[in-house]
């Protein structure tokens, strides 16, 4: 390979790479938790068909579904301090543009998560037949108790491996954050390359990092979904 | 007692119950009879609030619930003192056999996981179940897992159990062990409301029959007026259908 790629280069960067893996993390973790919880808010009302709220929520997703997520981030990084840079300024006295551009990052992540986990999370509650509900209606269950103890449990096993899928391309979608700055393990691998001059053993570094921690995800989904699976029977 | 009065639904444009009452005294068992369309699985979910009646009025114990505007009081009331049976059985999947009785003595009468579990366990044994205690619905067959539903609908010691059309989803030759599990049932004394197409049990076991058709009541009295002697035209076009003139009966 020549001079392209040396070993002892590959063994230097690759630490400094891995340490901003924390970026990405912090990303995944904060995108998936609130973007779940919009979701469950998205699954709940396109469910029951709030007639104002239904319309406008179709809008949102095929908007978020229909868009690169790559344009969604610089919407979200270029437009929300030129539309509420005034208002956050007068009223929290925060200067919008002086925010971590994670923030906003976050904010396109999450808003598209909503979408999409919104999506399989309707699609999961609906999947659960209507009479198993009327049965938990019947032995005079609350609507609460109903949703909690029946529909909830099998509707979360339907989700799970979409979930997983999910949750697995938002963190190999967090690569995109470094084209607003956001100096990721991606960011920071391009950033050594062009210091250095020798990129690829950066970029591999990185490539290295992302198949490890997906299968990890994906090895720890299917081992939550052989968990569920253990209790019920396996055609439910 | 229940006694349902001037009880009227429509589905869209479609009037589906036009004005029906009836009345059921306790411990009795009546069986609803008539094609499909005639409003009588209606009749019975609207009962148990499964379907929301648009109005009437429903004396239940010293209640009087109003269709048009039930409480949600009333609502669980109802539900907590009706059993309800359903066509394809409704049986929790996530949950066994003993789970799935137990779940409305636990979650709904507040009784102990013991308490539940011994309740559980004899109602089972009394529809033939105990052994498929710990089996998922999905592991039995229609006919199992409907003796379940029933068990379920029993083990809440409800005033009165609806079923609605409760073998119409079975093999034929899985109806007669459902049926039979039924009439013991009906041998506690309890008062039942059957929706069913199975003469044979009707006629054993109801003390009165209705027939309904076009969202009406057409005609009611006991099982052999009604069969051998009906005074409605439309009554006997309906019957001559389901147990036609002359034929063997097996």
């Amino acid at each position: 390979m020549g001079n392209y790629f040396s070993a002892e280069r590959f063994v230097h960067i690759f630490p400094k790479v891995i340490s901003n893996l924390s970026v990405n993390l912090h990303i995944v973790f904060w995108s998936m938790l609130l973007g779940t919880v919009l979701g469950i808010i998205v699954a709940v009302l396109r469910i029951y068909r709030v007639p104002v709220v239904s319309g406008l929520l179709g809008i949102y997703i095929s908007f978020m579904r229909g868009t690169p997520l790559l344009v969604q981030m610089m919407i979200s990084f270029y437009g929300i301090p030129i539309v509420f840079g005034a208002l956050f300024m007068q009223l929290f006295g925060i200067n919008l543009n002086r925010l971590d551009p994670v923030i906003f990052v976050e904010i396109a992540i999450v808003l598209n998560e909503g979408a999409f986990l919104g999506e399989i999370f309707r699609g999961a509650i609906t999947s659960v037949p209507a009479v198993q509900a009327e049965a938990g209606y019947s032995i005079g269950m609350t609507g609460a108790q109903t949703f909690y103890r029946i529909v909830l449990p099998q509707a979360f096993k339907v989700a799970l491996p979409h979930y997983g899928v999910d949750f697995i391309g938002v963190f190999q979608n967090t690569s995109l954050v470094f084209i607003l700055g956001v100096v990721d393990i991606l960011g920071k691998a391009k950033t050594l390359g062009a210091a250095t001059g020798h990129s690829l053993e950066g970029y591999l570094s990185a490539a290295i990092v992302y198949i490890a921690f997906s299968l990890l995800l994906k090895g720890a989904f299917l081992l939550a979904e052989s968990r569920m699976k253990n209790g019920t029977a396996k055609n439910v | 007692m229940i006694e349902l009065n001037g009880v009227k639904k429509s589905f869209g444009k479609q009037e589906v119950l036009k004005d029906v009452s009836i009345k059921v005294e306790d411990g009795e068992v009546v069986v609803i009879l008539g094609p499909s369309g005639s409003g009588k699985t209606t009749l019975l979910r609207s009962i148990n609030f499964l379907e929301k009646a648009d109005s009437g009025i429903m004396k239940f114990k010293d209640k009087e619930i109003n269709f048009k505007s039930p409480k949600k009081k009333d609502i669980l009331y109802m539900r907590r003192h009706t059993g309800f049976v359903f066509q394809n059985y409704g049986l929790f999947a996530h949950k066994t056999v003993l789970q799935n009785v137990m779940e409305g003595l636990v979650q709904v009468q507040k009784k102990s996981k013991q308490e539940a579990q011994s309740i559980a366990e004899e109602v089972l044994a009394n529809v033939g179940m105990l052994e498929k205690r710990d089996s998922y619905p999905a592991q039995l067959s229609g006919g199992q897992q409907q003796r379940v539903g029933i068990a379920r609908a029993v083990a809440l010691k409800p005033d009165v159990i609806l079923f609605d059309e409760p073998t119409s989803a079975l093999d034929p030759e899985l109806v007669g062990e459902t049926l039979e599990v039924i009439k013991a049932v009906a041998k506690t004394g309890i008062t039942m409301i059957v929706v069913t197409h199975e003469m044979s049990f009707a006629e054993d076991v109801a003390d009165r029959v209705i027939f309904m058709d076009g969202g009406v009541v057409v005609e009611e009295g006991k099982p052999g007026e009604i069969f051998y002697k009906p005074k409605e035209e439309r009554t006997r076009q309906f019957l001559s259908r389901i147990i036609p003139q002359d034929a063997y009966v097996i």
